[in-house]
């Protein structure tokens, strides 16, 4: 058998053999580019993932930061806070401390009062109707509920209004914080154009001549 | 690197939940400042309102009443006004128009008294008190 019919019959020759060289250059080149662009994806989500957690990290640290300084402002601030709480009662029945405020305000100042309500005494309060404060006060309503106690005061008579604004004066900056609802003064019924009263007269009056109106007081408390 | 970044993440994740106190108070406080901010901007002073309001009406001018609550303020209202004569008029006036807490002052004629004594004439005057007369 001569070279060339065993060349002519191998299973492998020059130019199959170039063929097959070629396919698999091609298919090498193929699974090449695959596996670089899926490396080069994990290598690019691992970047991602990196920087993230780095954000994540710092951020993480910015909120302990923040966190040290929210501590720091707190400590330093405490006496503040304290005040800020004492602003509203905390007691269970404000109503006590209400009473107990507005009788010990009025006694410094030597209020003389016919009568203390709890609540909106309705039909002579809040600086509407009759002037005469020394009316027995008319049925209360109940203290408003949700964040304050409502008292109204029945004023019988001041000693001199500079004690009455004094009397109020002392309401407003009282702690726990009040809040007066409105007030009203008036010219007594027997006193004269300049101030005098004349005599004989049984009224609330001071020696200013004037009588004012009774007063809602509502003080603040913590929600129940 | 990524390790370094997860264990920062987790440390600090440990010591935020050491600083679940201070969150806490810090919303407490945050309620408890808004709650005292609200008292406060809501605050009248009438023993300032009364004694502002007094010195609008100048010597030689009486009013037999007044009344302020909380809708005296930012809404005209009327006051009747026993002056003496002319000149206690002009001050009235003045101080009204001149005052920082009254605006769209206005006044009506004046009247005479049938029962005459110290403050003869009447004068009814229509004015706005500013809110900053109880401040």
């Amino acid at each position: 058998m001569s070279r060339e019919e065993l060349a002519s019959k191998a299973w492998l020759n020059a130019s199959s053999f170039r063929a097959i060289l070629g396919v698999s250059l091609v298919l090498i080149i193929v699974v090449a580019s695959l596996g670089f662009t899926y490396s080069y994806q994990l290598l690019e989500k691992y970047a991602d993932d990196i920087a993230r957690k780095k954000v994540d990290a710092s951020a993480s640290d910015k909120t302990i930061a923040s966190l040290q300084k929210v501590q720091g402002t707190i400590e330093q601030n405490q006496g503040l806070i304290d005040k800020i709480d004492t602003l509203r009662s905390n007691d269970t029945f404000p109503e006590f401390v209400i009473d107990k405020e507005l009788r010990a305000i009025a006694k410094r100042n030597d209020i003389n009062v016919s009568s203390y309500t709890l609540g909106t005494s309705q039909g002579n309060a809040g600086g509407s109707g009759d002037p005469t404060t020394t009316q027995q006060p008319s049925v209360a309503a109940p203290t408003s509920g949700g964040d304050t106690v409502t008292m109204t005061i029945n004023i019988a008579s001041i000693p001199s209004y500079k004690k009455y604004l004094q009397f109020l004066y002392d309401i407003e900056q009282n702690v726990p914080k009040m809040r007066i609802k409105g007030v009203g003064v008036n010219k007594s019924s027997g006193a004269s154009d300049d101030g005098s009263q004349s005599t004989g007269q049984q009224s609330s009056s001071n020696s200013d001549g004037i009588t004012v109106d009774p007063l809602i007081v509502e003080m603040y408390r913590r929600g129940q | 690197m990524q390790v370094g970044a997860e264990q920062t993440i987790a440390s600090n994740q440990a010591r935020e939940q050491t600083y679940a106190e201070v969150k806490t108070r810090a919303g407490q406080l945050q309620t408890e400042i808004n709650g005292a901010k609200s008292i406060f901007d809501s605050e009248i002073s009438y023993s300032k309102a009364l004694v502002r309001y007094a010195d609008l009406f100048p010597k030689g001018t009486a009013i037999s009443s007044m009344k302020l609550d909380e809708a005296s303020f930012g809404q005209p209202q009327t006051q009747t006004v026993k002056v003496t004569g002319e000149q206690a008029t002009k001050d009235l006036i003045a101080s009204m128009k001149n005052s920082k807490y009254v605006r769209d002052f206005q006044r009506s004629n004046i009247s005479v008294n049938s029962e005459g004594g110290k403050y003869p004439y009447t004068i009814s005057v229509t004015f706005t008190l500013t809110e900053e007369i109880a401040k």
